[in-house]
């Protein structure tokens, strides 16, 4: 009886090989390879965006301390209580050093993040592992497993008793092992997928949010620099007016020079977002100041200097309007990320033909990276 | 009143040439809150997500965590069974039955 056991085990492996091989799902490979790069690309901006984040948090609290020392400043001056300002050290005495404690960990905003994308990192490399089956390290230990599980049967029914089919147990042994191996990897990476799905989408999702509050922060940051240069150009197109208003009427000659005068003026107010402006440097019948060559170089100094504050002003519009490009092409990389997740669970049932959705996705990386060079340069620019 | 549009009424003060000092001081002001505080706003609406990614980080290492563990369980598990089952046939084996002959 045992021996045709024995001889059974064969055909009970070709029959297991076949069962567990037939009528399940494919793994899309295409498609989840496409989905894993595009992850890959989403990984590495929004690391960078991070670091865009780290850098406008330290400069809101450079610009929050230096609020709060200027409003004691200006409280002391108003109470008539300034005092001389308080030496510092050039360096503290001391220095406390922490550990991160898992209440910490809670409110490492930035941390947190990067956590996710590992995570889902190690996600992505597990399916690939799934996808890939064991390697054959493993293949073999499970051969030698088995092998030895046999043996004991023999040992069992004496030690005179001969293995029928040796030969092709060992062949089918590794046949078995592989479409058991392939079947278990299907039934999980479909389960782990379809478990996994919605949470990479929330992750999406939140990184998408983040880059908007990212971008809303910089652009109050960009705001405040902004309207610091309008008000400046502002400031000293008045003094301008201030220096022409004490001079008399000019004669023709300096007439000429005090009407390009006012066409550099209105150019500038233009530059600085003042549009439709019809700036005119009037000056004062019978005034006691001749408008002379002394006013017209007094001007065109003050022109300069406003001129200065004009292309700081374009700088910083240009910069913001380069993270503006950046955050929207980033937000088209992310929903193209996941497009190809979702691509991925519903190949696991009707495989479809991903290749245009790679072909644009490939098209948003170049975008993100283009951008990103866009704004370094545009940020370079205004330094 | 929107943030842009408040912010672009309280500019145009502020660079108007009619505008009084006090004027341009008072607009300053309110122009420097409502900037700082859509900041702050951006600042605690992404603070504030942070619970979720930590919620979503975990509920994901779960399965990652559950990947690993079938993946080294799953085919010897398997195949185990198969050995076990043969195993088991092989000791049923009636009394006196030595197999059949060597050849």
């Amino acid at each position: 009886m045992w021996d045709s056991v024995l001889r059974h085990v064969p055909v009970t492996a070709v029959c297991l090989a076949t069962l567990v091989g037939a009528g399940c799902t494919t793994v899309p490979q295409r498609e989840f390879k496409s989905y894993t790069e595009a992850f890959a690309e989403v990984k590495s901006a929004t690391e960078q965006l991070l670091v865009e984040y780290g850098a406008a948090q330290q400069a809101e609290d450079a610009y929050r301390q230096a609020k709060a020392a200027a409003e004691k400043a200006a409280e002391e001056a108003k109470k008539g209580t300034k005092q001389a300002p308080a030496l510092l050290p050039p360096f503290p005495p001391a220095v406390t050093l922490t550990f991160a404690t898992e209440s910490r960990r809670s409110t490492d905003h930035v941390g947190a993040r990067r956590q996710a994308l590992e995570v889902v990192s190690d996600f992505n490399t597990a399916l690939v592992t799934l996808a890939e089956g064991k390697n054959p390290e493993e293949v073999k230990s499970s051969i030698d497993s088995l092998s030895g599980g046999l043996s004991n049967v023999a040992k069992l029914a004496g030690s005179s008793l001969p293995i029928p089919f040796a030969g092709e147990i060992s062949t089918l042994l590794s046949t078995v092992i592989t479409k058991l191996d392939e079947a278990n990897n299907r039934q999980q990476f479909v389960a782990a997928l379809k478990e996994a799905e919605p949470i990479i989408r929330g992750i999406l999702r939140l990184f998408a949010e983040d880059a908007q509050d990212i971008y809303q922060i910089r652009a109050g940051q960009a705001t405040r620099a902004w309207t610091s240069h309008q008000d400046g150009v502002i400031k000293l197109v008045k003094q301008m007016r201030d220096i022409a208003k004490e001079c008399d009427r000019p004669t023709a000659d300096q007439a000429k020079k005090l009407d390009a005068l006012e066409k550099d003026v209105r150019a500038l107010l233009d530059r600085a977002g003042l549009k439709d402006n019809s700036e005119k440097l009037p000056t004062t019948e019978g005034a006691h100041q001749p408008f002379d060559e002394l006013a017209v170089s007094q001007l065109q100094q003050t022109l300069v200097q406003a001129q200065a504050e004009a292309d700081k002003y374009e700088a910083v519009i240009k910069a913001q309007t380069a993270l503006l490009a950046l955050v929207v092409s980033y937000g088209r990389m992310l929903a193209q990320t996941d497009a190809t997740l979702v691509a991925v669970r519903k190949a696991l049932d009707n495989p479809a033909d991903i290749r245009e959705q790679a072909t644009e996705l490939i098209g948003f990386v170049f975008t993100v990276k283009r951008d990103w060079e866009a704004l370094n340069a545009a940020r370079r620019a205004a330094a | 009143m929107s943030y842009e549009d408040e912010l672009m009424r309280l500019q145009r003060i502020i660079t108007a040439d009619d505008s009084t000092d006090e004027q341009i001081r008072a607009a300053t002001a309110a122009r420097t809150q409502l900037i700082d505080n859509s900041i702050d706003e951006a600042f605690k609406r992404f603070e504030a997500r942070t619970e979720e990614f930590n919620a979503l980080t975990s509920r994901l290492k779960a399965v990652v965590d559950k990947i690993a563990a079938n993946q080294l369980a799953g085919v010897v598990d398997t195949l185990n069974s198969v050995v076990s089952d043969v195993q088991k046939a092989a000791s049923d084996k009636p009394a006196g039955d030595k197999g059949s002959p060597q050849t």
